[in-house]
């Protein structure tokens, strides 16, 4: 088998690809252009490959967005990049009263093919405004999609269906994952197969444990999360605890709540993982929706974890203390467990 | 070191400060919860000692540093702090009799016994979750020779967390008050009721199924069979049926269980027995003692020092004060006074409403004498 | 002299009849909303341009209807009318009756027809307008676009973020500054420091002013504006002074008479009529009102829009 690609090349390569496949892709957001090539070089080459359709703007979220909203109104395919995860605050009215709203207020007479890539997540040390995921504050917002490709999705293929989509989509990148190598098939002890392949974005399901065994326990996670997902299983593999991971790449609208019931009632016992912060978060609506379908089938509780409800502080340790490790997930895994 | 331990303490240093020691000797020794281990020099060179004896080490915090040169203390520490790359304190060898998987361990807890037991059987093996069941087989075939008090502490059949199964014997208004405590008691719970009255097999008392008569040979089944853990009896009424199932039953090896409503307070040193049923808001003070298969209704008092036999049944609010002294098999009406000091002998029968300062023989029936006229009440139209 | 045909109110003569004809469409509309709000017919709200249809007609007719692009805001009735006349699709539509132009989704703060789109919030289409702008011209298809935006409005940043853009990538864009002095309650003099016209001016966009009083002017401005943006293939910014006559929604006019009596005074429609022969404007009130009387009948017998409208139904997931 060949080398897997990283995240980041996966994406760029995606870029490339749709951009070369169609000239209605155009790709704009702040310093993108080459030699730099963007903030975390996901654009990188693209401006001297396609140099009428790459737009490096100024700093302007709002209208950044917007202006893709006009050109997606128009017949284009935007790209947009904002370079930080955080300041999707300031398109937040370009997404939600604009982007979500046209296509269902014009009564599904225009369609709106946008894309607004944006890296989340934090464990950089860039503190309080540039290491969040905001992402929740998108999620639940009609007609507004947010995908967030995890280490275990093919996250090129993810942003082609997202630059394919006739609906806006918010699409997460995570500030970690960008180096890492995709891990996109089964290993001598890690089970990768999809529980919906053909879905626009599909969910992942990893086990650490063969055919034949049920779990002990499910976890339910997404995007940046995935990084730890490895060792993890490995860990509780080691433990003799059989997990499940599921990792939808759809966050909003969540995808078709049946294959998770059916596994969170198998083991009995859930734990939903998220970087961000968890009040009126992604887990507590996919816990609501767990409970709505599997309410008495279930051994405890579901637990949740996530960020501190604070800042992400900057220094390391500090910034350690507020974030998701490995050793969160494994003690809310042993505390379903005991 | 053993799979709970962060540290470890420097129990002896074995080398001088400086020495020039040689790769795989014994540098200095450890020691965990769990045992004692050597550490050896991973490396030939001079040694300069970062810990002392009685020193306690953090796993991944240096013990010493092995050096080409003979090299101060400080310098090291200096060199550490400027690559930040610890001597890590090697893992002990050969303590994997002290590691278990999280499986076993919580397989372990589930059914009620501790990974240790499992590890003493398997010395020098990984524990793993299909040891734990094979440990657990083995106990079940072997039969209990132990003594009760060690057995409790040892093979405890009610470990935290797990819910004591009750059978109720009868299935009348005395049931339901016990099943409205168990309501309230979230360690227990009533699985089954027995009953000799036919009409009421297959039915249920508020949802717990009357499953057949009162039969001592299908009750020990359940309980062999783990289908439940203990037995309490529901009827206050006949004393002579109270006695003849606790005694019967017992011998039969039939655990008796104590049903405590949740607001009745129990006073400190004070002993009860089994088979009682104490219902809410009763008082047994500190100090008294409670013998076996009493029922005590709504708002009795055992006063502190009380001493109070088996068998007996209490109406709703029978106060004892201090040091009284009840025997065996007597009953008692609603709203009784007992001084402190009295003592009521057994099979007595004290009517309600009567105030007892002075004691009761055995076999006594005492009625009330507290009168009251009732006259019809003017009023005015 | 022209006599009322039945595409009187949307040929694209560019005469004094017409522009009347089109502006009187626009106030006897506007007005029929306000009578049916008052009715209990209306659900909702709407903001009418009672006293601004000289700047929605006159700047409309300087575009190319078939292929620019329009963007407005809350008070877009007249910039729709003056685009498509359709009385009965933008009836229907705020009336919440079958055939309304986004099926009762949008009613009259969002509606869309062709090239035409509105929204509600207060200057968010802006850059939208300047993306619109940005793929015409990356289509080549000779397109501009052109946004109406309000006094109050001019307060939002994202507005000026746009002007850069537009400026600085040379987008082929119409910023219409519809400046009636006022938003909702507040007076212009209460939200703004400096001069809103040299505002654009700063980012190098060429600055146009004119009154809506005299319509004809307004529109030969217009005119000039549109065909600089189109050739120069840069923005323009186009400042408009009107009056609004009405409130702001309806029964919120916070301004004394006497100011109100002082802004009748401008109304652009009484210019018009003392151009016009006496005999004209009364066939065109004839069949504008006809006009206007026959679309709210038809429409109020249409029944109501169906619950179960395709909009709400977009790639919405499970739920
Ligand atoms: C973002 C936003 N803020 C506030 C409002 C509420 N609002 C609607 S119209 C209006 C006044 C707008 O004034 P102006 O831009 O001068 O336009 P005019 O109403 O005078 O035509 C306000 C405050 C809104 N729709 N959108």
């Amino acid at each position: 088998m060949s080398q897997m690609l990283t995240n980041v090349e996966s994406l760029r390569g995606a870029l490339h690809n749709a951009m070369a496949d169609d000239s209605a892709v155009v790709v704009f957001g702040e310093d993108i252009l080459d030699p730099y090539g963007g903030a975390f070089k996901v654009t990188k080459g693209l401006s001297t490959a396609f140099p009428q359709r790459v737009f490096t703007t100024p700093i302007c979220e709002g209208s950044i967005v917007g202006m893709a909203n006009g050109l997606a109104l128009r017949g284009m395919r935007p790209v947009a990049e904002l370079m930080f995860g955080d300041f999707i605050t300031l398109a937040a009215d370009q997404l939600i009263n604009h982007a979500a709203k046209f296509p269902a207020m014009y009564n599904g007479r225009v369609t709106l093919p946008l894309v607004v890539r944006t890296p989340m997540g934090g464990g950089r040390g860039y503190g309080p405004t540039h290491s969040q995921s905001l992402e929740r504050m998108f999620c639940g917002v009609p007609h507004l999609s947010v995908v967030a490709p995890s280490i275990f999705h093919d996250a090129g293929k993810s942003l082609r269906a997202a630059i394919a989509s006739a609906q806006p989509v918010v699409f997460i990148e995570n500030k970690l994952l960008y180096p890492l190598r995709q891990q996109l098939h089964s290993t001598a002890t890690l089970q990768h197969e999809f529980l919906d392949a053909e879905a626009e974005y599909p969910t992942v399901r990893l086990r650490n444990f063969g055919a034949g065994n049920s779990p002990d326990v499910t976890l339910i996670t997404n995007g940046g999360i995935s990084r730890f997902l490895p060792s993890l299983l490995q860990r509780l593999s080691d433990e003799e605890i059989r997990l499940e991971a599921l990792i939808p790449a759809s966050l909003s609208p969540l995808p078709p709540i049946a294959p998770f019931a059916a596994a969170a009632a198998n083991s009995g016992r859930v734990v939903i993982a998220e970087e961000g912060t968890t009040s009126n978060g992604w887990g507590a609506e996919f816990a609501a929706r767990l409970y709505e379908s599997c309410m008495g089938k279930l051994a405890c509780p579901i637990v949740r974890v996530g960020a501190l409800p604070t800042v992400i502080p900057a220094a390391k340790q500090l910034e350690d203390e507020v974030l998701v490790s490995e050793t969160t997930i494994l003690n809310a895994i042993l505390k379903v467990f005991s | 070191m053993g799979a709970n331990d962060t540290t470890a303490i420097i129990v002896e240093i074995a080398k001088q400060p400086g020495e020039q020691v040689r790769k795989g000797e014994v540098i200095c020794v450890a020691e965990t919860t769990k045992s004692i281990f050597d550490i050896e020099a991973t490396h030939d060179g001079w040694i300069t000692f970062l810990a002392e004896t009685g020193g306690e080490l953090a796993v991944g915090e240096p013990v010493a540093a092995i050096c080409d040169t003979p090299t101060s203390a400080e310098e090291i520490l200096a060199f550490i702090a400027s690559v930040s790359a610890p001597v890590i304190l090697p893992q002990a060898e050969g303590d994997a009799a002290a590691s278990w998987t999280m499986k076993a361990e919580m397989v372990a807890r589930q059914q009620g016994i501790e990974i240790q037991q499992v590890a003493a059987v398997f010395p020098g093996k990984k524990i793993t979750e299909a040891d734990v069941h094979q440990f657990l087989a083995e106990q079940s075939a072997k039969p209990i020779s132990v003594t009760a008090a060690v057995r409790d502490l040892v093979n405890d059949p009610y470990p935290a967390g797990r819910v004591q199964r009750l059978v109720i014997v009868g299935g009348g208004e005395g049931a339901v008050q016990i099943l409205d405590a168990l309501a309230k008691i979230p360690g227990q719970h009533a699985v089954a009721i027995v009953d000799d009255n036919a009409t009421l097999h297959g039915r249920s008392v508020a949802g717990v199924p009357v499953v057949g008569p009162v039969d001592a040979t299908h009750v020990k089944q359940m309980i062999q069979q783990n289908q439940a853990d203990g037995v309490v009896i529901s009827v206050s009424t006949s004393i002579p049926f109270r006695q003849r199932i606790f005694d019967e039953w017992s011998a039969a090896g039939i655990p008796f269980a104590n049903v405590v409503h949740p607001s009745a307070q129990v006073g400190i040193n004070a002993a009860i027995g089994a088979g009682n049923v104490i219902l809410a808001f009763c008082q047994i003070g500190p100090c008294a003692t409670v013998g076996n298969n009493n029922f005590l209704s709504a708002y009795c008092s055992i006063e502190h020092h009380s001493t109070l036999g088996n068998h007996c049944s209490f109406g709703p609010g029978v106060i004892t004060s201090s040091r009284a002294n009840i025997g065996d098999r007597a009953r008692f009406g609603t709203g009784i006074f007992i001084e402190p000091h009295i003592t009521v002998g057994h099979d007595s029968v004290v009517g309600s409403g009567c105030i007892l300062w002075s004691d009761v023989p055995a076999e006594s029936v005492l009625k009330s004498k507290l009168n009251y006229a009732i006259r019809q009440k003017k009023v005015k139209r | 002299m022209m006599t009322a045909s039945p595409n009187f109110f949307t040929s694209t003569d560019q005469t004094a009849e017409h522009f009347y004809a089109q502006m009187l469409l626009i106030r006897h509309t506007e007005q029929q909303f306000l009578q049916l709000f008052a009715q209990g017919k209306l659900n909702g709200t709407v903001h009418t341009c009672i006293g601004q249809e000289a700047s929605a007609v006159a700047v409309v007719n300087a575009l190319d209807l078939q292929r620019d692009v329009i963007f407005s805001n809350h008070r877009a009735h007249g910039h729709f009318l003056a685009y498509c006349g359709d009385v009965e699709g933008l009836l229907a539509e705020v009336l919440g009756r079958e055939g309304g132009v986004c099926g009762g989704i949008g009613g009259t703060q969002h509606l869309y027809t062709r090239n035409f789109y509105t929204n509600g919030i207060q200057g968010g289409i802006a850059p939208c307008a300047v993306g619109a702008a940005l793929a015409e011209k990356m289509q080549g298809s000779g397109a501009i676009a052109t946004v109406f935006l309000g006094d109050g409005t001019m307060g939002q940043g994202v507005v000026y973020e746009s002007m850069n853009i537009a400026a600085l990538w040379g987008v082929p864009i119409l910023f219409v500054l519809e400046d009636n002095g006022i938003a909702q309650t507040t007076p212009k003099q209460q939200e703004h420091a400096g001069d809103l016209t040299t505002r654009a001016q700063t980012f190098g966009i060429q600055t146009f002013t004119a009154d809506s009083f005299d319509p004809l002017a307004l529109h030969a401005t217009a005119v000039a504006a549109v065909g600089m943006v189109r050739q120069q293939q840069c923005p323009a910014f186009l400042a408009v002074s009107c009056y609004r006559l009405g409130p702001h929604s309806k029964g919120d006019d916070t301004r004394s008479a006497e100011e109100i009596a002082m802004i009748e005074q401008r109304d652009p429609l009484r210019h018009l009529e003392l151009q016009l022969d006496p005999q004209q404007l009364r066939q065109i009130q004839q069949a504008v009102e006809e006009r206007v009387r026959l679309a709210v009948e038809q429409v109020l017998e249409r029944p109501l829009v169906a619950t179960n409208t395709t909009g709400l139904t977009i790639g919405r997931g499970e739920e």
